[in-house]
């Protein structure tokens, strides 16, 4: 592994993270809209 | 109400894909930098992030300006979308730089102008969501959101040209006077990729984002089945068709 390669691994995986939750967050608001409907 | 469009769906795929596309060149294609190493490799998605935070509080005060002008709610939802999606990627922005900022600059934060600029911009838009929150009135916070999107995109281009008007430690790639980065050709190409991917995601994710909230708005202006405002609209429907 090369020198500080844990900035690397935690800076995209805290990206994907975070975009993931808001599509979750998404996902979760359309549902709820869907049973409303 | 929130039915499906094949045209969004073949976008998001598509807007995944490239995201993915662009992480493989990140990962293979681009050359690792001699002095910075692999935590270099960073810079790929944190400009991108950083840039698609500025267009989106661009889109924000665009959608402020064309409600403000035409009073449509599309365009309210457009400005929110846009103040939402570009704190998000501003978050992802400044998370990036400070774990490239570790390894470089010895350092998590520092006050430099560009960090600085970064912080006051992104409190500016987290003050558009407390007032639309604190506001009743749709109509009211929506009005109000218009004005605070177009005045608040002063924070952006001040956070845009800090690094490049100002004494900063923060490097530069494009228009630059003070430190430039230098760059090979793979390094470039990786560069646009990431924000093409991104920019691909940026339009799937408003897109989402504008649909749900229109979705929520039109669902909110029915009165809920049980609620004592459903059963007037019932009694006040039967009275009309009587």
């Amino acid at each position: 592994m090369p020198e500080n390669s844990q900035y690397f691994i935690i800076a995209y995986a805290l990206i994907f993270v975070l975009l993931a939750l808001y599509v979750l967050r998404m996902c979760l608001q359309a549902r709820k809209l869907r049973k409303r409907d | 109400m929130l039915s499906k469009n094949k045209w969004l769906s073949v976008l998001s795929v598509l807007a995944v894909l490239a995201v993915l596309g662009a992480l493989a060149l990140v990962i293979f294609y681009a050359p690792l930098e001699l002095t910075m190493g692999l935590p270099q490799k960073i810079f790929y998605f944190h400009v991108s992030s950083a840039w698609l935070g500025m267009v989106s509080f661009f889109v924000a005060a665009i959608g402020g300006i064309l409600y403000l002008a035409r009073g449509k709610e599309v365009y309210d939802s457009l400005s929110l979308a846009g103040v939402e999606l570009g704190l998000l990627f501003s978050v992802l922005g400044t998370v990036t730089g400070m774990l490239w900022a570790r390894p470089v600059w010895n350092t998590y934060w520092t006050w430099d102008p560009r960090l600085t600029t970064m912080t006051i911009m992104g409190f500016t838009y987290l003050g558009y969501l407390l007032l639309r929150r604190a506001i009743d009135s749709p109509t009211r916070a929506a009005r109000l959101g218009a004005i605070y999107a177009i005045v608040g995109f002063v924070s952006v281009p001040l956070t845009f040209f800090s690094a490049r008007l100002l004494r900063t430690i923060h490097p530069t790639i494009f228009g630059n006077t003070g430190e430039k980065m230098v760059m090979t050709s793979p390094m470039y190409q990786t560069m646009a990729a990431s924000i093409v991917a991104f920019t691909l995601l940026f339009v799937v994710l408003l897109w989402h984002r504008v649909r749900l909230e229109m979705a929520q708005r039109m669902l909110e202006s029915e009165p809920e089945e049980g609620t004592a405002k459903h059963q007037v609209a019932k009694f006040d429907a039967r009275g009309e068709e009587q």
